[in-house]
């Protein structure tokens, strides 16, 4: 690890501020960059850690009966605060790592940073989330832009997250046996006006909807619904821990199990 | 006056006469502690984080060494500029391939075959610990930098500049042959081929065989992932003018004796000083590139010099172990009698080769017999380089590689022949009035009952329950299999003439203090050989220390490998407590006003019998305010064979290719236990190192050489939560090899578990016809097997 400079303000406002130096980093819990910091592959000058903003933290429900979660609320606080409200999105938060990795990591960290492998950007995409930042409200569908690629803006903060809640819900992780991050995840959403079909672990491009899927599912919410359908096409990864076609295969397996857990 | 009389009055102390000959079930008789579950009397440190591993031991003056290493897998250095680095701040040396030479520093010599094993040349070319001109493996250490601080080292080694002329690297071993050359003077990469057994004879049986089944067989390449990384302080005593390496170690003699040779200084001249030891597995007990360049800058900088590994490292530079890929043929008659064995090895070594990387793809190989009288057995193995990290010895060092091979070759023979594969190995299984044996490749099985065994394993196991439970799961739309294995291998080797290993007590007032030549690494030497010493003195365990681990010290040693340990060192402090006793019972005689011969000596006490008069060993060691001291450097008789049955169950999701290990049991003859909680813990940590290589554990490298596995974000590590509980259980044999009796169990839980989670695999895929997933079976390969098979 580099030396840098470190803050931790106590307001948005603050925090904004303090991004705006040369080479600032904004710092959630810490889960992605902190490794990759003590390799010495990434060397911010100054440290942001947001984890100090209070009017970060935190779960309620909206006058819409959103979910509305706090930037910088961990993972373990998802799990047992997000329960009564939106059950397939606590428990995706619950299976996030491991309890040191809940305990510390946020879920804008994790938005942020878009790993093609995490589990929260499937839960916004399919969900249909919106990403609330410091100067504006992004929807999911515009938000993840590839691997590692959002429309975050340098210096934007995700300040917040907001879950419609669906009829019903389910996300299925099959995980990679080295990292444990997924190899597939689906997370399986249906609203009033459609069901959201929302993969992540499997593309290059990073978490995507599965539209095939959704419109057959929107026809009947039914795991056999998909029966039919191909395994999705597109840029599946390919690597040590499985082939496109078999990260194809398990798109198309996990989503009909939660279908069927959802239905 | 014999030692052999006086070891009766041992035998006699407190019922080890039985104790030492019978078979005994784990728990002792009530009064002794050898046999008894006695918590590890270490883990009252460890736990508290009070161990004292390398990197504790760190002085406050110690300067940080780092290393810079190849970012290539084979090339030439056409460019190398360290003064960037000499100039940055905190930097004290900057050491090379020439400050070794300068210094006096010996290349890593060529490992050596026995001749009459040997078929053609031997290639291991000797080389520097530090790469000059060319690199051959990446991460392979090229400079040293030594800084006040780390992060100071860090830094400097940032500033050195390189270029490198790359070269075609070669990293599959199946294409060693034809790939690019690693060395110019090796255009086909053989390092060497062994061959052992006979050919004709073999031959004869291929011929003659009702059914010969062939099947070609690959072994993952692995790293050992020791919770405690690799590392070494290194100082330099001008007062008596040795260096002095602090390293975990499991055998520190061994590697002062390896680190002086290569110091070129006299043996004695490199102290070696292992405290705690956090894993090794085999890893740890060799010089390593890393070790020269520390102590030539603790010399020359004349303050200890510190070097710990991350894990990044680890995965770069510890030796690597068992990539092999084998072809077999097993020859069986109309009955499923095993007529013949062929098995041509092939396994992956290394760029480079250190002291024990040729060893284990061949020096085990003879577990390949197995349980079974195979009557003709050949074997060839060649090595190869590879532009990657070598190999070395690794928990069992070819044992599970061997084991793999015949066990794999019988479930496959059983499901081509048709005849059941409980049945097929009951027929071929060697008998005990059979025993003593010698096998078609040398060794001499000396005790057990495998057909006994093997029964009660599969009662433990509810084998004949396996339909049921088969059907059961198939409603849950799961594939249940049965995976069955019977496992053997040799432990205090070699056959011929066993390794010598170092004892010594000594008795005063205060108590008795142990000290072994073989180090602990984690196993519980601390708790088992003071039980031995506790039981032979009549004292308390509070009574006994032990010392080893420092070759400035302790005076002989060998080490601890082979799950050889408790055999070889055991043996020779039961004697040595013996002689001690002895000694004692002239003193007591005195006080006795007896004849020394006349004495018994039982429960601490000496008596002469048919009288009142007896006098405890801690009253006469107290009033006679004697210290007393024995030692012995001595092998066993012979070498043990642990063997063992282990069965598993897998259920298999052929949606996915998820795997779950659902039970597992394993029966072992160990011989004579000592501590059945040791036992315990060293057949579960086997079996874990077992099932980890067979379900996710594989070090990868692309074909560049460089490593897709060099974190645990890429190489798996199994986790508490993909394991079930295990039963596992002795049914001893005693061994007369040893004057212990113990048979060693170091090794036998990772030799059984490999073989047994490929057959329940297998077994479990049999209704798709798949017969063999290649390792490690993750998810994805037991997915790819079934479209495969499927296609």
């Amino acid at each position: 690890m580099y030396n840098f400079e470190f803050s931790k303000p106590g307001t948005i406002d603050e925090a904004v501020a303090a991004l705006g130096a040369d080479e600032a980093q904004a710092l959630g819990g810490g889960q992605t960059l902190l490794p990759t910091m003590k390799q010495r592959l990434a060397a911010p000058e100054v440290l942001v850690s947001l984890t100090g903003i209070d009017q970060m933290k935190g779960i309620c429900l909206s006058d819409a009966g959103e979910v509305c979660i706090g930037g910088a609320t961990t993972h373990a606080t998802v799990a047992a605060e997000a329960a009564a409200h939106y059950p397939a999105l606590a428990a995706l938060a619950g299976r996030i790592g491991d309890p040191a990795v809940r305990n510390r990591g946020t879920i804008g960290g994790s938005l942020a940073n878009n790993d093609p492998s995490a589990c929260y950007p499937a839960a916004a995409l399919g969900s249909g989330a919106t990403i609330i930042t410091n100067t504006r409200e992004i929807a999911a569908d515009d938000y993840f832009q590839g691997m590692f690629a959002t429309a975050l803006d340098e210096g934007e903060i995700i300040t917040e997250v907001r879950f419609p809640v669906p009829e019903a819900a389910n996300y299925q992780k099959f995980v990679q046996p080295a990292s444990r991050f997924a190899l597939v995840g689906v997370f399986v959403a249906k609203y009033a006006d459609g069901v959201r079909v929302a993969v992540t672990g499997a593309s290059s491009d990073g978490v995507f909807r599965w539209t095939e899927a959704e419109e057959v599912l929107n026809g009947s919410f039914t795991k056999d619904a998909i029966d039919a359908l191909s395994p999705p096409s597109g840029d599946m990864i390919a690597d040590l821990h499985g082939s496109a076609e078999y990260r194809a295969h398990l798109v198309k397996v996990m989503t009909g199990r939660a279908v069927a857990a959802a239905s | 006056m014999t030692s052999c009389r006086l070891g009766g009055f041992a035998l006699k102390s407190r019922g080890w006469a039985s104790a030492l000959t019978k078979t005994t079930p784990l728990m002792g008789d009530g009064k002794l502690l050898v046999g008894r579950p006695v918590a590890r009397r270490e883990d009252v440190a460890l736990l508290r984080g009070e161990g004292r591993y390398t990197d504790d031991l760190t002085p406050d003056n110690a300067a940080h060494l780092v290393f810079v290493r190849s970012p290539v897998a084979a090339g030439k250095i056409v460019a190398l500029d360290a003064e960037g680095a000499r100039e940055m701040p905190g930097v004290l040396a900057v050491i090379d391939a020439d400050t070794l030479d300068v210094a006096g520093v010996k290349p890593f010599p060529s490992p050596a075959i026995p001749p009459h094993l040997l078929v053609g040349d031997l290639h291991a070319p000797t080389f520097p610990a530090l790469a000059r001109d060319e690199v051959h493996h990446l991460g392979q250490p090229i400079l040293a930098i030594v800084a006040e601080t780390l992060a100071e080292a860090m830094d400097a080694a940032e500033m050195v500049e390189l270029e490198f002329e790359d070269r075609p690297a070669i990293t599959d071993l199946t294409k060693a042959k034809t790939g690019p050359a690693v060395w110019p003077t090796a255009s086909d990469n053989r390092i060497f081929r062994v061959e052992l057994g006979d050919a004709a004879a073999t031959q004869d049986a291929m011929d003659k065989a009702a059914h010969r089944v062939t099947r070609r067989l690959s072994i993952n390449r692995v790293t050992a992932v020791s919770m405690e990384p690799r590392g070494a302080i290194g100082s330099w005593d001008a007062e008596t003018g040795r260096y002095v390496m602090t390293s975990g170690t499991q055998a520190t003699h061994r590697l002062a004796e390896a680190m002086a040779a290569q110091m070129g200084v006299p043996e004695g001249d490199v102290r070696v000083v292992s405290e705690n030891c956090g894993g090794t597995f085999g890893m740890k007990n060799g010089g390593m590139p890393e070790y020269p360049p520390i102590l030539v800058a603790a010399r020359q900088l004349g303050r200890p010099v510190r070097w710990i590994e991350t894990r990044s490292e680890a995965f770069l530079s510890d030796p690597q172990a068992r990539e092999q890929v084998a072809e077999a043929t097993l020859a069986l008659d109309g009955e499923g009698r095993f007529l013949g064995l062929s098995v041509d090895v092939v396994a992956g070594i290394g760029a480079y080769a250190n002291a024990t990387s040729l060893l284990s793809s061949f020096n085990n190989i003879a577990s390949v017999t197995g349980v079974y009288g195979i009557p003709a057995i050949r074997v060839a193995v060649e090595g190869v380089h590879l532009n990657t990290q070598t190999t070395a010895a690794y928990r069992g060092a070819g044992r599970p590689e061997a084991s793999f091979i015949i066990e794999r070759m019988i479930d496959i023979a059983a499901r081509e022949t048709g005849i059941d594969r409980v049945e097929l190995r009951r027929r071929n299984m060697l008998q005990p009035e059979e025993l003593p044996r010698k096998t078609a490749l040398g060794y001499v099985y000396d005790s057990g009952d495998f057909p006994a065994l093997f029964d009660r394993a599969l009662q433990a196991a509810d084998w004949a329950g396996i339909a049921a439970r088969k059907q059961e799961a198939k409603a849950r739309g799961k594939l249940r299999g049965a995976g069955l294995a019977y496992t053997i291998e040799i432990a205090g080797g070699p056959p011929a003439k066993p390794m010598p290993e170092y004892a010594s007590a000594t008795l005063s007032p205060e108590g008795c203090r142990l000290m072994l030549g073989t180090g602990d690494a984690g196993q519980g030497h601390d708790t088992a050989f003071a039980q031995i010493a506790a039981d032979a003195f009549g004292l308390g365990l509070e009574k006994v220390s032990l010392f080893s681990g420092d070759t400035g010290v302790v005076p002989k040693g060998t080490g601890s490998f082979g799950s050889r340990s408790l055999g070889a060192a055991g043996s020779a402090l039961v004697h040595v407590c013996e002689d001690l006793i002895a000694q004692l019972s002239v003193h007591a005689a005195r006080h006795l006003d007896a004849e020394a011969e006349a004495l018994t000596f039982e429960d601490g006490t000496f008596k002469l019998p048919g009288t009142n008069r007896a006098i405890t060993l801690e009253s006469l060691l107290a009033e006679d305010d004697l210290t007393v001291s024995a030692e012995r450097w001595e092998g066993t008789k012979g070498p043990s064979f642990p063997n063992g049955c282990h069965i598993a169950e897998v259920e298999i999701d052929p949606e996915t290719g998820e795997m779950e290990i659902c039970s597992y049991t394993a029966l072992e003859d160990i011989g004579k236990v000592i501590n059945p909680l040791l036992v315990a813990g060293q057949i579960h940590g086997g079996i874990v190192q077992g099932l980890g290589q067979g379900m996710m554990e594989a070090i990868r490298y692309d074909e560049d050489g460089q490593l897709l596995t060099g974190s645990f974000m890429d190489y798996a590590m199994p986790r508490a939560s993909d394991l079930p509980f295990f039963n596992a259980q002795t049914a001893s044999v005693e061994t007369a090899s040893n004057t212990l009796g113990t048979k060693g169990v170091g090794e036998a839980g990772t030799v059984g578990a490999l073989p047994v989670l490929s057959s329940a695999i297998a077994d479990a895929l049999a209704p798709l016809g798949v017969d063999h997933v290649t390792l490690p079976a993750t998810p994805s390969a037991i997915w790819e097997a079934i479209q495969a098979a499927q296609a």
